[in-house]
């Protein structure tokens, strides 16, 4: 892991040999297709979860805030 | 009439530095903050300008001070700060053009500070240098502070350059905190290419042109968060308006911490209002703008979740008017209720003790209630949108590799962190592209920025940037046009950074039967 800085850009980056995607790269690409039943049900499950993370991303606003005076 | 004066050059802490005279005449937070600061950053050597115009205090001479019979001069004073030891001789031969005396003087420059004929708000316009952050970058934590910009002083010849944002002491006869707040938000290097940056008393006279109160316009009397919102209007710009969404409209951690790093990481400073605590049961509502943060450790995430970038920072970048710039504020959820408040904490001193008590110690909390940003007109999008857009194009990656993973009885590995902010294209395209994929073969690069400008649906200006990461290996980048309403936000064009991704992608939707429309394939592989 390392951190890259390009004038004012300061990312995430890594080389490609970064330890973090062994996983990914082992991964065969041609082999069949498999686990529907298991990926529907995770998928079911994390869309239930994403709703209690979204909570926190509603727009309010309010008039009395609006009105609220700063000195 | 003012007369010509020679410059004057001190050591710093000495009895010529300015801000020691000014500690002997008014018992000031910021003058001591100031020092504190100064000290930190290893300043060794003040040069004095006697005589400076300053636009800012000009117009607030025009507005006020002209016209009182105290007999207010309209000029002041510009102290320059340096880390070496600039004295007459060195600053002479700098002016001279002689070499090394010219590196000498800039590049030991910290920043400058003008002080004011006011007695009660001496300290104007300020600019100083950030702390040095070498130990967060080898940490893979370093400060953020996208919207600091450069600024220039010219001095007999000599241009000085110091990146930061300009903070200024409230005067509370033209301006109240939110004034400040705003001046220093509308200094961001964001709006460089956008508009002329307003003086103090230009934000109190608009806010009370475009939405009056009743109230006279000086001395000024504070400013409701709705002037604050049209004077943003009133700049060309559009006020983004967020509050929090606990009890008494306090912020979660998750609220706050993403929303504030999303926007600094835009480029844009964050107005954030809310109450300061002082004595037991005395609180007052102040306004304070957060200008960078100190970026978290990568988080650990389990196989086939995902969590949301920032959501842990711990530490925000502050200007606030009681106190002085870039003051440091730890973000704590202190009550144990899931609502955070700012704490003024000031690193140790770096340099030995500080020369006068530092104001961070005895300075109160402050509760976020409200935040204010001011972005570019043309970006329509709801930051907030923006979030849930991400959190739902996103989620299918990490659970989609962790189920082949299992399948395929590969090594597991971990999860994914998810992060979204907005960005100008030609930004993208030209720097966090080149940054993102400068380890692959300058083709990758080619390809990817060319399909991007010839294959994908022309789009906006601005682009939302959602990213998702496995560790810190960006996996994939999804864009999305800001100009249109937030309910037509779909994807335009997705980059996938390994050819893993849209593999996955087609395997997912077959497995689990969801239906994932990311645009554009770009392939950045």
């Amino acid at each position: 892991m390392k951190v890259g800085t390009q004038r004012k850009f300061t990312i995430w980056t890594a080389p490609a040999s970064s330890s973090d995607v062994p996983a990914l790269v082992q991964l065969d690409m041609r082999a069949p297709i498999a686990g529907a039943t298991v990926a529907k049900k995770r998928a079911a499950s994390a869309k239930l979860r994403s709703q209690k993370v979204l909570k926190h991303f509603v727009t309010r606003t309010s008039a009395e805030s609006l009105r609220k005076l700063v000195k | 009439m003012h007369r010509p004066k020679p410059l004057r050059f001190s050591a710093f802490g000495a009895s010529g530095d300015p801000l020691v005279v000014l500690e002997r005449e008014v018992d000031s937070r910021q003058v001591k903050y100031l020092r504190c600061y100064l000290h930190d950053l290893d300043a060794r050597s003040v040069v004095i300008e006697p005589n400076y115009f300053d636009r800012d205090y000009l117009s607030e001479f025009e507005a006020f001070y002209a016209t009182s019979a105290a007999g207010y001069p309209n000029i002041c004073q510009r102290a320059h700060f340096f880390r070496e030891n600039v004295t007459r001789a060195v600053f002479a031969k700098a002016v001279g053009g002689e070499g090394q005396a010219r590196t000498l003087v800039e590049t030991s420059y910290l920043g400058h500070v003008v002080i004011r004929p006011i007695p009660g708000a001496p300290v104007g316009r300020t600019v100083l240098k950030l702390y040095p952050d070498e130990k967060g970058i080898a940490e893979g934590t370093p400060r953020i502070m996208e919207p600091a910009r450069e600024y220039e002083a010219h001095v007999a010849g000599l241009t000085l350059r110091v990146s930061g944002i300009a903070w200024e002491q409230q005067d509370s006869a033209v301006g109240s905190c939110a004034t400040v707040a705003l001046w220093s938000m509308l200094h961001s290097s964001a709006f460089d290419d956008h508009h002329a940056i307003p003086t103090t008393a230009e934000i109190t006279s608009m806010a009370h042109w475009s939405a009056p109160t009743g109230h006279r316009i000086f001395p000024d009397s504070g400013l409701q968060l709705a002037q604050i919102l049209e004077v943003i209007k009133g700049h060309g710009l559009a006020p983004v308006f967020i509050t929090g969404e606990e009890g008494d409209q306090t912020f979660s951690r998750e609220r706050f911490c993403t929303l504030v790093a999303s926007f600094l990481r835009s480029g844009y400073p964050v107005l954030v209002n809310g109450w300061l605590e002082e004595e037991e049961n005395q609180r007052e509502a102040h306004t304070i703008c957060i200008v960078g943060f100190r970026s978290a450790a990568p988080p650990t995430v389990a196989p086939g979740e995902h969590v949301l970038a920032d959501k842990d920072i711990n530490f925000v970048y502050v200007h606030d008017d009681n106190l002085g710039p870039n003051a440091r504020f730890r973000i704590l959820d202190a009550e144990g209720d899931g609502t955070i408040s700012l704490f003024p904490e000031s690193p140790p001193p770096l340099n030995g003790g500080w020369p006068t008590s530092n104001p961070t110690q005895t300075y109160h909390e402050i509760i976020p209630t409200e935040i204010v940003v001011a972005v570019h007109p043309e970006l329509r999008t709801d930051p907030l949108e923006l979030q849930r857009a991400a959190e739902n194009y996103t989620r299918w990656l990490p659970l989609a590799l962790d189920h082949e993973i299992k399948q395929q009885k590969g090594t597991s590995t971990s999860g994914m962190v998810v992060s979204s902010r907005f960005v100008r294209l030609p930004q993208y395209i030209e720097h966090e592209l080149a940054s993102t994929l400068r380890d692959r073969t300058p083709s990758v690069l080619s390809k990817t920025r060319l399909t991007l400008w010839e294959k994908a649906t022309p789009m906006s200006l601005h682009i939302g940037l959602v990213r998702i990461s496995l560790g810190t290996e960006p996996m994939m980048d999804i864009l999305f046009d800001t100009s249109d309403s937030d309910r037509h936000l779909r994807p335009t064009a997705y980059l996938a950074f390994r050819a893993h991704v849209p593999w996955l992608l087609s395997r997912w939707q077959k497995l689990s039967g969801e239906d994932i429309d990311l645009g554009v394939l770009v392939r950045a592989w």
